[in-house]
């Protein structure tokens, strides 16, 4: 027969049970940044600047009213080929007022190709010598300032996805395009084609430098214009195609 | 915003704990904190007239939670029908993951009603009146749900011999 003093005493070695010691510990905090009393140029620049990336997949995709060219709807066709074996990519560019000076900010994109998806890094270093990088995985996207964690949700933050410029989607669309290019260059090696567009109150006109021997992109720029006269000059300093790259690598925390 | 952040800064670790348990996943508990700040960030001119906002924070973590699990549902009922009985020494776990099994198992034996209120109470560190308002329930229904709960564990603790 248990006694009341009984049941006391289990309940109270249950409570003991489902009480944790050995609960993880939360480190990140939860900030929210402080309106600076200047603004800087990169905090200007961003709005503009992220969809001037977001560009790049325009570039691809957009048709451009000109005379049909079957030189490069062949290099296209060859870059088809070509990014089907592509695991891994990383775009330097930098971002300035003008394409001969001003406060310059340099952002580094890196992009991999997994059996579970794209993983994406963007590491942002402005002028100021803050640091920003963003990660976007299959499953979360991830922001650190300055190397602190204060952004991380599971979800995708698909206004500033990068990841869908390079991808066979992308180029898919281009395909379907290809009789509509406008083919501002061209040397033996290489050829420039251009996309002018306008979105919202900003003007774009972007170069892409496509090789002929692989139909890869090898350089971009874009100038950029606001209604207002603000401009943003943006450069590719490098893109390389196929580094040596994990899942580890691209994900670590700065 | 600035009060919300603060708050969830006094607050975060025995959110973090309820999500942990609640969950089984610390990077998944991470991920809820972070999305439960961020939507309360997107509303926050609304948050003026919430008259608790400690409990209403309980409250959109609590819905967030259960929203997760209901997704993994069919997962987590595959995996339940393979659990073991407990055995004694799963009592004296060693680590997060061997506690979070135990006590998973443990209130998975009770009614979701009775192991939310002892979620609340034990990892969430809430009173009884806070998870009352937490949950929209007269005070004296959460304090019967906590008890039915501990005697149900208690019964069944006893009857595999474990107590």
């Amino acid at each position: 027969m248990k006694t009341e003093r009984d049941n006391e005493r289990v309940d109270e070695q249950i409570v003991n049970l489902l009480t944790p010691k050995h609960a993880p510990r939360y480190n990140v905090s939860f900030s929210v940044p402080e309106t600076p009393k200047r603004v800087s140029w990169w905090r200007y620049v961003r709005t503009v600047g992220v969809a001037a990336v977001v560009m790049i997949g325009v570039f691809f995709g957009t048709k451009i009213l000109m005379p049909g060219e079957a030189r490069a709807a062949q290099i296209i066709d060859r870059a088809m080929a070509e990014l089907e074996e592509i695991g891994s990519c990383r775009i330097e560019l930098t971002y300035k007022p003008t394409e001969t000076g001003g406060p310059s900010t340099k952002v580094i994109n890196t992009i991999l190709r997994t059996e579970r998806g794209y993983f994406s890094r963007q590491e942002i270093m402005e002028d100021s010598g803050q640091q920003t990088v963003y990660l976007y995985t299959p499953d979360s996207t991830k922001m650190w300032s300055d190397g602190m964690l204060n952004f991380a949700t599971s979800r995708r933050n698909q206004q500033i996805d990068l990841v869908y410029w390079i991808t066979l989607d992308v180029m898919g669309k281009f395909n379907e395009n290809k009789k509509n290019l406008n083919i501002v260059s061209e040397t033996d090696s290489e050829i420039t084609i251009r996309n002018e567009k306008r979105i919202h109150e900003y003007n774009y006109s972007s170069d892409g430098v496509f090789s002929k021997v692989d139909g890869l992109l090898k350089s971009y720029s874009c100038r950029i214009k606001a209604d207002d006269g603000f401009t943003v000059f943006i450069q590719s300093d490098r893109i390389d195609y196929n580094i040596p790259l994990t899942v580890d690598e691209i994900t670590k925390a700065p | 915003m600035e009060q919300l952040a603060r708050l969830m800064e006094e607050e975060k670790e025995d959110l973090y704990r309820y999500a942990c348990y609640r969950l089984g996943d610390e990077a998944e508990a991470e991920d809820v904190l972070q999305e439960v700040f961020l939507a309360l960030c997107d509303k926050a001119h609304l948050l003026a007239e919430v008259e608790n906002m400690r409990n209403y924070l309980f409250r959109t973590l609590t819905n967030q939670c259960g929203m997760l699990l209901r997704n993994r549902q069919k997962r987590m009922e595959m995996e339940c029908d393979n659990v073991e009985q407990l055995q004694v020494h799963d009592l004296v776990p060693q680590d997060f993951e061997q506690e979070f099994r135990m006590i998973d198992r443990l209130l998975g034996k009770i009614p979701v009603e009775q192991s939310e209120v002892i979620r609340l109470h034990i990892h969430g560190g809430r009173t009884f009146a806070d998870i009352a308002s937490i949950l929209s329930e007269p005070l004296p229904t959460v304090k019967a749900r906590y008890r039915y709960g501990i005697e149900k564990l208690r019964d069944g603790l006893r009857m595999n011999k474990l107590m």
